[in-house]
């Protein structure tokens, strides 16, 4: 670390940040791939009713065969909900953390970039996974309920977990991975200042 | 680093909980969130006289156009994950509460650089705000958490003792 480390990191990830966003942005068809099959395959193995998952971009569908009726043309028509997320929502960590990684440039700052954004794809398909939940247990009305037998604290938790993984998890995730996968900084920074006369 | 996030976690789930209550919504963040709006339509009538405040609602009465300052947009998420991380860390209680003020001042005024960003972007471009609102400012106000907590931790490690040089999340 250079004698003004915090000032050099912060100038560097946020260059690091703009020129990769935009990239990041036209180019995500190819990370959204694995966190939306990840959540799509959760869904499925958790609720019987949710039975696979249709990606179209950055888009994930989740194809449900949970009833709820729709108004069309003064009629209720019965339909099997598919709720759709946009990965962009829950992926743009990754960019921070290249970001944080280029400007820190850790010891096989490579391979750490690989593995963090690896690390991310789980943390991305909760997201995901909470996001299609909220959806369906707040709208899908009591013929949805019928399916999926969310009630009560259940839909207190998944309204929690929404919110924690849209609001926190998301931005924070990979702040947490860069101090993982970058000790030395923190070491370095810790071990300089304390020793300063 | 085990207990540093141990005591880490613990905290943001117990402090975002405490947020998300309905009591705590009506009494703190929605007036808290009404005060960014007022706040920030002050700043902005010093260049801008056509800048009003309603509530939550930031508007300019030339235009028309307006925002409505939501969940996610004040700055709140980003002031519990800064203090659960400074109360997480090992250091004495003066340095935690000046932490704690010092640092929600700054990610506070970096978030009414936001809101004025992205007021002025969505005026001019609907697709140039949503690309900033979703994805770059997020990021821009984690990594201003980050650096100001990288900012406390600098502070922390100057008052303490030199033989205590071993870094308390090194292990």
């Amino acid at each position: 670390m250079q004698p003004s480390g915090i000032g050099r990191f912060l100038g560097l990830s946020l260059l690091a940040l703009l020129a990769l966003m935009v990239p990041w942005y036209f180019t995500a068809n190819g990370l959204a791939a694995p966190a939306i099959e990840l959540a799509g395959g959760l869904m499925h193995f958790f609720f019987p009713w949710a039975e696979g998952v249709q990606r179209t971009g950055t888009v994930g569908v989740l194809l449900t065969r949970v009833g709820v009726y729709i108004p069309q043309q003064g009629q209720m028509l019965l339909a099997d909900m598919t709720p759709e997320v946009n990965f962009l929502k829950y992926g743009y960590g990754v960019v921070l953390l290249w970001a944080m990684l280029l400007a820190s440039r850790p010891p096989k700052w490579l391979l750490k970039i690989a593995i963090g954004t690896v690390v991310l794809v789980p943390m991305q398909a909760i997201g995901l996974c909470f996001h299609w939940l909220r959806d369906i247990a707040f709208q899908g009305g009591p013929k949805a309920q019928m399916t999926t037998h969310i009630v009560g604290w259940q839909l207190e938790a998944i309204a929690f977990a929404y919110q924690f993984s849209f609001l926190v998890l998301t931005p924070l995730a990979p702040v947490i991975l860069w101090v993982l996968l970058d000790k030395g900084f923190l070491k370095q920074l810790w071990v300089r200042e304390s020793s300063q006369p | 680093m085990i207990r540093f996030f141990s005591i880490f976690v613990g905290t943001l789930a117990l402090l975002f909980g405490i947020e998300m209550l309905s009591p705590v919504q009506q009494s703190v963040v929605h007036p808290w969130t009404g005060f960014l709006a007022y706040a920030s339509a002050h700043l902005m009538q010093l260049f801008d006289g056509s800048i009003i405040s309603h509530d939550r609602i930031l508007q300019s009465s030339a235009s028309g156009f307006g925002v409505s300052i939501e969940a996610g947009c004040n700055g709140v998420e980003a002031a519990i994950i800064l203090i659960a991380g400074m109360l997480a860390f090992p250091s004495s209680l003066k340095l935690k509460l000046a932490g704690i003020v010092i640092g929600i001042v700054a990610v506070q005024g970096v978030n009414l650089l936001r809101i004025i960003s992205l007021f002025y972007l969505g005026q001019w471009n609907y697709q140039a705000f949503e690309f900033a609102h979703l994805y770059l400012w997020q990021a821009l106000i984690m990594l201003d958490v980050l650096v100001v907590w990288l900012l406390w931790i600098r502070a922390v490690a100057r008052e303490t003792p030199p033989p205590e040089t071993e870094a308390p999340l090194a292990a």
